[in-house]
């Protein structure tokens, strides 16, 4: 597994981990998603810098599940948040910092593969206010009726 | 006022971007100086979050339409104002709004003008069904509101005017404008979050004839402090109008906009018809989000502060220019003190009121 590290795709991405779930909410697209648990954990991770690799070997110390289930885990959700638009691969960040792993003697967790929850039910809103065509002086104006 | 015309056509300043918007929004400012010189001035003051408001109108064409939802919080004008909000509309004072400079003709995903968000201004342009205009002088503490004309304010504005520059405003004064309603006593109450035909009205307005106040049903000011309190921001109320004339036809007298309701929201301006039944804050004890099940009783489900915030957070941010983390954080420190619910609407809704007064009977 190659080390790949992750950026934030857009400037109106905001998220925030609340009582260990994550809600992400893009304001451009008028969507949002969740995240519970091993995903928001990630997620958290991600956000901080951490790649991938960290990602499995901090998840491994906190859950009782092989290597390759939390590999492909991962990488899911990776793609699933690329295929969003949620996240870019960020080739020349730094290496973020050390991710704590679980604490010494800690019973490790079952491991749940994350869900990402998409919720698409405030796209309308943003499709209420159509972009309307720029008149000479520059101004939108609304479209004429066809 | 300078002209930004050239041979009828806009320029382009060859000046860096915060120049050339001082430039431009001093332009703004004077032609709405000018408007009202030919319109007559008239003035308004409000208190709104625990500040001063002065809203002057340029004329009387906007008075009514844009001061009707914030009447509730009128107040004398025996002292400065907070902020001076100054609104203009094109057609009534014959008075335009100067073109822009290329270099903020520009406009971001939500009609934010882009690079407009700084130490000295704040501007949207908004251009749903007509277009309007929004400037914060934060150093000025003044605010800038320009339309076309009257008719073109939708419905949706005057049940909740100045709603970006109260925005931007509210959240320099530890306050953050929320798409949620509440509804409570002077104890303590519930915000009741949920997007866009949850329940969200039904509970309230149900709530309200049961003999609790509330102080708005459509968006609310949280402050964030310990514990957290929800102000009153605007007195209406706004239900689907097929769903008010099965479920709470009592309250179709106080219908505002009768004879639209074919297509827009109907709109009720509490305080008109039912003054005792505004609050102007209560202390937030719990957050309830409304969902309609399919027949049964009503009840409460306890859920996470995340399910709160998702359901509070992104449909109130997508309608505020110029939101961001910091919004998110403050809605978020709110849901986190208190507990979280989910109400699910049953057949009978007078249920709803009895399960709420519980709910805060446990929190008190």
């Amino acid at each position: 597994m190659n080390s790949r590290r992750f950026r934030s795709a857009n400037p109106n991405l905001v998220s925030e981990i609340i009582d260990g779930e994550a809600v992400i909410v893009n304001l451009e697209k008028g969507l949002y998603y969740s995240l519970a648990k091993s995903g928001a954990e990630i997620w958290d991770a991600l956000q901080a810098g951490a790649s991938d690799t960290d990602i499995v070997d901090v998840l491994l110390t906190r859950y009782s599940a092989d290597r390759t289930v939390i590999e492909a885990a991962v990488a899911d959700l990776i793609r699933q948040l690329k295929e969003e638009g949620v996240i870019v691969e960020n080739p020349g960040a730094a290496p973020g910092p050390s991710l704590p792993g679980a604490a010494a003697g800690s019973e490790k967790l079952p491991f749940e593969c994350p869900a990402l929850q998409k919720y698409t039910d405030l796209e309308s809103i943003l499709m209420l206010d159509p972009i309307h065509e720029v008149d000479e002086t520059g101004w939108p104006s609304a479209k004429p009726a066809s | 006022m300078r002209s930004t015309r050239q041979g009828g056509r806009v320029r382009s300043l060859p000046l860096d971007a915060p120049a050339a918007q001082a430039c431009y929004f001093d332009d703004v400012f004077a032609a709405f100086l000018n408007a009202e010189r030919l319109a007559g001035s008239i003035a308004r003051d409000f208190l709104i979050g625990g500040g001063r408001i002065r809203v002057r109108f340029a004329g009387d064409a906007l008075v009514s339409l844009l001061s009707r939802a914030l009447a509730h919080l009128s107040c004398d004008a025996s002292a400065e104002p907070d902020l001076t909000i100054c609104v203009w509309d094109s057609a009534s004072t014959g008075v335009a709004l100067p073109d822009a400079p290329a270099t903020i003709r520009q406009f971001l995903a939500r009609r934010e003008m882009s690079g407009v968000s700084g130490e000295r201004f704040i501007a949207a342009f908004d251009f749903a069904e007509r277009m309007r205009l929004s400037v914060l002088y934060r150093q000025q503490r003044a605010a800038i509101h320009w339309i076309p004309d009257a008719p073109s304010i939708p419905f949706y504005e005057q049940a909740a005017p100045f709603l970006q520059i109260l925005h931007w405003w509210a959240r320099e004064h530890r306050h953050q404008i929320v798409h949620a309603a509440a509804v409570g006593t002077a104890a303590g109450g519930v915000l009741i979050g949920g997007k866009s035909g949850s329940g969200k009205s039904t509970t309230t307005l149900t709530c309200l004839k049961a003999g609790l106040r509330s102080p708005g049903d459509d968006y609310t000011l949280l402050c964030v402090a310990q514990p957290p309190l929800v102000r009153s921001l605007y007195s209406t109320g706004k239900l689907e109008g097929p769903h008010l004339l099965r479920s709470l036809p009592s309250l179709m007298p106080a219908v505002s906009n009768q004879d639209r309701m074919h297509r827009d929201k109907a709109v009720l301006f509490l305080h008109e018809h039912y003054p005792e039944a505004l609050i102007g804050e209560f202390p937030v004890r719990a957050v309830v989000l409304p969902r309609i099940s399919a027949g049964g009783r009503c009840r409460l489900i306890e859920t996470s502060p995340a399910a709160a915030v998702a359901a509070i957070a992104p449909s109130t941010m997508i309608q505020l220019r110029w939101s961001g983390s910091e919004d998110l954080r403050r809605i978020a420190a709110v849901v986190r003190a208190v507990p979280n619910y989910i109400l699910e609407l049953g057949d009978d809704l007078d249920e709803i009121p009895v399960l709420i007064r519980g709910l805060l009977e446990k929190a008190a």
